[in-house]
């Protein structure tokens, strides 16, 4: 049978690609290794985080699945960053392992359009430059017009624990050798990443006393689709830390650390070391945090959250003894660090198209980055763009001032990565716009134009949008009077507007409630809206402007005869990458990586009408 | 890491000269240049790229393998081997020489004949002649100066006098890029502190510092200092405007001559000569002063008299100091008060012109006109001109008068108002949210960069990184 589209693996990448490819109509097959592990979670059992909660709502509201997976199988919700402002206030899941993969196979089995087989994918068809299917270990030969890749850290996996290394996928998992070899093969520039994840214990054998139980808030929820009125049963996590003994353990046993033996070659993320590297890089520290995590409701396996390490099994089992609550520990699984093979993300464009191939996209873990979220975003831009390319349409692309979506597609396509990618709140220039509260707001009218969002998600948003508009004039409209302001604790000389109140430090939509009495009854969601535009209008205002400054550049216009030669003081390398992208405009050049300095040599060459332009 | 970026970086340098052959065959030329000003003792003609010693060995007598950064003597010959000149030479190699190529200069006699005889050669042998900068330029394309540096040459090469050319050594040296980039990183320091707290609150569950916010306001005041200092830098560096005023015939004309040494004005007995400012550059005490001569300000009834008049008004208001002339010989008239009140006290200062004369102005009468003190110099004669030099040049270094100034042009100093004023804003928001302080520090960080040339998300991760113990 030939299909219009191939996704190889089902990870978080693949399964929103497919889903997204499936849902505009066109005929998916998606190939795993294992049928049992779609939509795995290899290592942390999480989702969301700051900048990867805003995310996960992004992906939302352009009609992907993973906000509405990890409401349907969380064992607890939490805000987190609640007190250090709107830009940054996120959720974080903790999820049920095995719910979350069982919720996202049947999301996959239920769409029609899909159809899930286990494979194992040998290598593509590539003929005249075009993707035109691949071929499975069994020789088979599926056609396809677009392939996404999706592989995780399957390619070339090799699992190391303690001297002991062995090729693998993570947990066990087969690796995906000659897929890895066919991409070298077909002339892709590969590097060698390398990540970790901690050892699992059994939770009968914790003593919680010894910890610190940490409640999540069962009225939280990631999807804007995702029915309020649900309740979920929570499960608590736990916090302990480790002691000066297991720093011993790590110190005693470095020469058996693959980390340190030089046994490992790939890099590693800086966000997630290897707990021997945060012995060896804080050596002042006595204690870390350990996170007790449950993996779900219908196993004992704890996943020990700041403990990732690739040491040998026996010394993993005498630090996690060390650990206050782990006396009595019953490993399940050790701890290891993983090597594996992704394509260098420089190559790619934008739509995450891999150039060269027409039809080839990729997305996840492949691409260089790290993470379910980050993986799940890429799967569904790649899934769109594959569905608009066979369509004959502009591929979507997305940028910084839009959605964390955007950042990161900047940051690895056109500057790339030298660790395993995480997206941080710290990379968005425009954090205060990118917030997960308005990630509706911000890109709903793009998924409905994508054709992701169906007639009653999007009737639900613009009502929740007149909603916020209403409201929001209301306040600026409706006028206290200065003598009732002592009953909030305020006091002024001159009457004030409800929205004026609001902008003062102390005072909430909640606590303006005494002196409003015709207060319409909203959602949680539209007053929330609403404070943040008015309370912080200011600072909204501040990063505005600086969008509208980004904007202009992005839009400064560089002539396509310009003689690079000409342009005074360009670095070697700039003029190189100029001369050679031809960018079309500043922020184009921008994105390129092309440094401030640069950008600054070549914004006043054409400030000074260098080429005559316009 | 190290296997992405050495990939990333031969595919560029691949695909460079794949598409650009003529441009890297610039770069592969060796350029040049005699690179000593005027005719002196000794002159120097440097050669750098990659054929300099290759080059070097067909023109010199010397036979061997240099040893890098080490001076022989050699002569130099010429093609059918007669000697041009003898010279002392040394080789440096790059990357570790100013243009980051290999250089080789040659250190000859000095005169104009025997070095255009010795650059001649050079290209005779190989060399291409070196444009104006390219030396610079191509430090600055490999990698040998920031941004901040490679203005200081730029500012070098135009320096108007030799303090302004010692400032801008120093600054070459980075001592401007090397302040910015410690306040940037001290910044950084503070936003990586807000910033982790953001990104990992589970593992930095702590409350921010308070010494954050005075080390906030410490950097800001450092800010402030640089931009002051950065005032009389522009001073060093573009001159002080100095307007010479007054009534028609009191010899302003001659007064610039006189303070120049040179007839550039023309001085005739006639009033309303002087129709054009005609504006010099002269260096008292090491500060360049541009001097601008004006036509005599009066009511003109000639049309193109009038337009200098408006011409010398206005370039007048424009000055940094106004030297108002006086005709000591004659009465004080009406036109004298007026424009004595037409300039602002602080920018006058009072010159009496032809003291050589006898006097017609009272001690008493100056008093009245002025609280500073007056100078009397004689325009014919020299008399007091040395006062008054010290004078001007004294108001043009007021406030530091120190060699220490830091040149800071109008783009740095554009952006250092930037830093200023959005630290300012950051230091208000103490009681809001972080995430909004952080919004203001992250400006700051940038302006700074912009001088730089730094982005700031790398270099805020590397601080977060080493800053914190991260990860689950």
């Amino acid at each position: 049978m030939r299909y219009d589209v191939v996704v190889v693996g089902a990870g978080h990448a693949g399964a929103e690609a497919a889903l997204a490819t499936a849902r505009l109509g066109l005929e998916t097959l998606i190939l795993t290794l294992n049928l049992d592990n779609v939509a795995f979670m290899a290592c942390n059992p999480s989702i969301g985080g700051p900048g990867k909660a805003q995310l996960v709502r992004e992906v939302d509201a352009l009609g992907g699945e993973i906000a509405q997976n990890i409401d349907r199988s969380a064992l607890q919700i939490r805000m987190l960053n609640t007190s250090k402002g709107p830009a940054v206030r996120s959720l974080r899941a903790q999820a049920d392992k095995i719910s979350y993969q069982t919720q996202m196979r049947l999301a996959l089995e239920r769409e029609p359009k899909v159809q899930l087989r286990q494979a194992v994918v040998e290598r593509l068809l590539v003929e005249k430059g075009r993707v035109r299917g691949v071929v499975t270990n069994s020789g088979q030969e599926i056609e396809a017009r677009a392939v996404i890749l999706a592989t995780g850290t399957f390619l070339r996996g090799e699992v190391h624990i303690g001297e002991r290394h062995f090729p693998s996928g993570p947990q066990g998992q087969l690796p995906a050798v000659e897929l890895a070899d066919n991409l070298r093969d077909l002339g892709f520039e590969v590097v060698r990443f390398k990540t970790g994840t901690p050892p699992r214990v059994h939770g009968d054998f914790i003593d919680f006393s010894k910890t610190i139980r940490q409640e999540g808030d069962p009225a939280l929820f990631f999807s804007f689709w995702t029915d309020p009125s649900h309740r979920r049963e929570e499960v608590p996590c736990w916090l302990t830390h480790t002691t000066e003994r297991t720093r011993q353990l790590v110190l005693e046993n470095l020469d058996r650390a693959p980390m340190y033996s030089g046994q490992i070659q790939g890099v590693g993320p800086r966000y997630c070391p290897s707990f021997e590297t945060k012995v060896c890089q804080f050596p002042d520290r006595g204690e870390h945090h350990i996170f007790l995590e449950p993996e779900g409701r219908r196993t004992r396996e704890f996943y020990v959250g700041g403990l990732s390490t690739s040491l040998p099994e026996d010394v993993q089992h005498q630090m996690l003894i060390s650990i206050p609550g782990l006396k009595k520990v019953r490993l399940m699984r050790p701890g290891y660090a993983i090597e594996y093979d992704c394509l260098v993300p420089t190559q790619l464009d934008y739509s995450l198209a891999v150039p060269g191939v027409e039809g080839l996209f990729s997305a996840g873990q492949i691409n260089g980055s790290s993470g379910y979220e980050e993986a799940a975003a890429q799967g569904l831009l790649a899934g769109i763009n594959a569905a608009r390319h066979l369509a004959g349409e502009e591929p979507i692309t997305i940028d910084r001032s839009t959605a964390y979506l955007g950042v990161m597609l900047d940051d690895l396509v056109e500057k790339g990565t030298d660790e395993p990618y995480r997206l941080m709140t710290s990379r968005a220039e425009y954090r205060l716009l990118l917030r997960q509260d308005n990630a509706d707001l911000r890109l709903v009218e793009l998924g409905r134009k994508i054709g992701l969002i169906d007639d009653q998600r999007y009737a639900a948003f613009l009502e929740k949008k007149e909603l916020i508009e209403k409201e929001r004039t209301r306040l600026l409209s409706t006028r206290i009077k200065a003598e009732e302001l002592p009953a909030i604790g305020q006091s002024s000389t001159e009457n004030l507007s409800l929205a004026q109140l609001l902008r003062r430090p102390k005072v909430s939509y909640d606590l303006l409630g005494a002196l409003d009495p015709a207060r319409p009854p909203l959602p949680p969601e539209v007053v929330e809206q609403v404070e943040i535009l008015i309370k912080y209008e200011g600072y909204i205002k501040k990063q505005e402007d600086q969008v509208a400054k980004f904007r202009r550049q992005e839009g400064r216009r560089i002539p396509a005869q310009l003689d690079w030669d000409k342009v005074q003081g360009l670095s070697w390398e700039g003029r190189d990458k100029l001369s050679r992208l031809k960018p079309r405009t500043l922020g184009e050049a921008l994105h390129r990586g092309v440094t401030p300095a640069d950008l600054a040599v070549l914004g006043i060459y054409l400030e000074r009408g260098g080429e005559n332009i316009e | 890491m190290r296997v992405l970026f050495l990939g990333t970086r031969i595919c560029l340098f691949i695909a460079g000269f794949h598409f650009f052959p003529e441009k890297v065959k610039k770069m592969i030329d060796t350029i040049v240049a005699i690179s000593t000003g005027a005719p002196g003792g000794i002159g120097i003609v440097r050669l750098s790229g990659k054929d300099a010693w290759s080059i070097g060995q067909r023109l010199l007598s010397w036979q061997g393998k240099p040893q890098a950064r080490h001076m022989y003597f050699s002569k130099i010959l010429s093609q059918d081997g007669k000697p041009i000149d003898e010279c002392l030479f040394v080789l440096m190699r790059g990357p570790n020489s100013f243009t980051g190529e290999d250089i080789l200069e040659l250190h000859c006699h000095g005169g104009t004949v025997v070095l255009t005889k010795v650059l001649d050669r050079c290209l005779e042998a190989g060399a291409t002649l070196a444009s104006p900068g390219e030396f610079t330029q191509r430090a600055f394309l490999n990698g040998r100066l920031d941004l901040t540096q490679a203005e200081a040459i730029n500012d070098l090469i135009h320096a108007k006098t030799q303090r302004a050319a010692s400032v801008a050594v120093e600054q070459l040296e980075g001592s401007l890029s090397r302040k910015i980039k410690d306040l940037r990183e001290r910044l950084l320091d503070l936003l990586a502190q807000i910033e982790g707290r953001l990104d990992f609150p589970d593992e930095i569950q702590d409350e921010l510092p308070p010494e954050l916010w005075t080390e906030l306001s410490g950097i800001q005041a450092e800010i402030g200092e640089l931009i002051r200092s950065g005032h009389s830098g522009q001073i060093l560096r573009e001159g002080l405007p100095v307007s010479i005023a007054g009534k028609p015939n009191v010899g302003k004309s001659s007064l610039l001559n006189a303070l120049l040494g040179t007839e550039r004005a023309i001085v005739t007995a006639c009033p309303g000569t002087t129709r054009d400012v005609i504006q010099e550059t002269a260096n008292f005490h090491g500060i360049p002063v541009l001097l601008a001569d004006t036509a005599g300000i009066r009511q003109a009834h000639d049309p193109a008299e009038q337009l200098g008049v408006e011409l010398a008004q206005r370039t007048a208001q424009e000055a940094a100091l106004v030297l108002l002339v006086l005709d000591g010989s004659q009465p004080l008239a009406d036109e004298d008060h007026t424009l004595l009140a037409s300039f602002p006290p602080e920018k006058l200062l009072l010159v009496v012109n032809k003291c050589d004369l006898p006097t017609a102005i009272s001690a008493q009468e100056l008093g009245e006109l002025s609280p500073s003190p007056a100078y009397f110099v004689s325009a014919q004669s020299g008399q007091g001109l040395e006062e008054l030099i010290a004078a001007i040049a004294q108001r043009a270094m007021l406030g530091d008068g120190t060699n220490q100034a830091l040149l800071v042009n109008a783009r740095q100093r554009e952006a250092l108002y930037g830093a200023q004023s959005a630290l300012q804003q950051a230091y208000e928001a103490q009681e809001l949210p972080w995430d909004l302080v952080a919004i203001d520090l992250r400006t700051a960080v940038e302006k700074l960069g912009e001088i730089t040339g730094e982005n700031l998300v790398e270099g805020l991760l590397e601080r977060i990184f080493s800053n914190f113990c991260l990860g689950k």
